[in-house]
């Protein structure tokens, strides 16, 4: 290998390149011996710095956590904008100001590098409770940055709070199960709020048949996609066009087919449809079959038009067969 | 990708949220006639190359692919006959 020019491997190759690199002399024998022990030696840190960062992780998690209950107790309102927590890692500070009719809150972690850094792509939902708070309960969702901190914007006065969500994929929403405790059946209601703008509100949750109903704002015909887990455990695509409207936001609505309410989920950004391929064809004849109302066929009619041939054609064919 | 690669200064602390060997550091910069320059420049070279190979790109976030990358690199340049002989240097003008 030259030194300064690598070629992309595994440890083995890199190993030993590196060790012929510095020791030109050395023998056949001598680099496989070294180039074993090395490639164990650095097997063996890798693994060592996975439980090391799995335990920073979940200690900075519980930290947080500590931080959102003690905020929770102390209260954030319009009458109480401001609020400082402090545990032994993190000092919270929460800030609510008004913007029109509602509220931006801002939520800043500080905390020493290693759990500021764990932090990280933790994402938080936002909900206002209280005699003021809108009915639809909507949580409202902020993803926390390298600096600790997390904005949440369009909240409705009430009183706020904050839960941290236990899971999280870079390039996806993540999107709380479905409480199914009794005192969420009675209150009903699932609503979630992305940075993007788009809400996702989902009717009988708990019920044979739900069904997903996606809304925002778009200029042109845009798609989503949601991924979950089935009652059966099996993964589950589908993609949900949303198509601008005269007036209004846009919003489609699709059957969840095998939805488990007690999984958490996760939703994708506004996508161009130009950007969907072959890999997505299955996954856009299926969502076909489960659109669950007129504005969501008739986003799949403009796509069976307007798609790649390759999704065009799948589409084409679910529409016909439906 | 470099400006996430930590400095070996930084490495010295117990909570700097990465792990290497106990000495590597020191042993490190001393190959490297206590030049903390060039050890650095060394050492990022290391990090990414370790950063290329499957074994770290496979299940890991920009994070942890970092922190197992940095374990990795210490490991491999403390723990095997490279703590004795920079590659780098040695397939330049001189041997340590």
């Amino acid at each position: 290998m030259n030194a300064h020019e690598p070629v992309p491997g595994g440890f083995e190759r890199l190993c030993r390149e590196l060790l012929a690199a510095a020791y030109p002399e050395a023998d056949a024998q001598w680099l496989d011996e070294h180039t074993a022990s090395a490639v164990a030696a650095a097997d063996r840190a890798v693994a060592l710095a996975d439980r090391h960062a799995d335990a920073a992780r979940e200690d900075a998690r519980a930290a947080m956590r500590d931080a959102l209950s003690g905020l929770r107790t102390r209260g954030l309102s319009p009458d109480g904008p401001d609020a400082r927590i402090e545990t032994g890692a993190i000092a919270l500070t929460a800030s609510a100001r008004p913007a029109g009719a509602r509220f931006t809150v801002t939520l800043r972690a500080d905390a020493a590098d290693p759990v500021l850094g764990e932090l990280a792509g933790l994402w938080l939902t936002a909900r206002a409770t209280g005699a003021r708070a809108a009915r639809l309960p909507v949580r409202y969702l902020g993803e926390l940055t390298r600096q600790g901190v997390a904005v949440f914007t369009g909240l409705p006065a009430g009183r706020w709070t904050f839960d941290l969500l236990a899971h999280s994929r870079p390039g996806a929403f993540p999107m709380p199960a479905v409480e199914t405790n009794v005192v969420a059946a009675a209150t009903g209601g699932y609503a979630v709020a992305a940075p993007n703008g788009v809400l996702f509100v989902l009717h009988d949750p708990a019920g044979r048949a739900p069904v997903l109903e996606v809304g925002g704002t778009v200029d042109r015909l845009r798609v989503v996609w949601i991924r979950y887990r089935d009652r059966a455990g099996a993964a589950r695509r589908l993609l949900v066009p949303l198509a601008p409207r005269a007036a209004g936001p846009a919003n489609s609505r699709t059957g969840l087919p095998g939805f488990s309410p007690g999984l958490e989920w996760e939703a994708g950004d506004l996508m161009d449809p130009a950007d969907l391929g072959a890999a997505d064809a299955a996954a856009a004849a299926d969502s076909v079959r489960a659109a669950a109302d007129r504005r969501a066929l008739r986003g799949w009619q403009e796509l069976a038009r307007t798609a790649r041939p390759e999704v065009a054609a799948a589409i084409g064919a679910a529409l016909a067969g439906l | 990708m470099a400006e996430l690669i930590p400095l070996l200064s930084d490495l010295l602390y117990a909570r700097c949220g990465f792990t290497v060997p106990d000495g590597f550091v020191e042993s490190y910069v001393k190959l490297h006639d206590q030049d903390w320059h060039r050890a650095q420049d060394h050492w990022e070279r290391v990090v990414r190359w370790v950063l290329d190979c499957r074994e770290v790109e496979s299940r890991a976030t920009s994070r942890r692919a970092m922190q197992q990358a940095v374990a990795a690199s210490g490991a491999i340049l403390h723990l095997t006959p490279l703590l004795a002989r920079c590659p780098h240097c040695r397939a330049g003008r001189r041997v340590p």
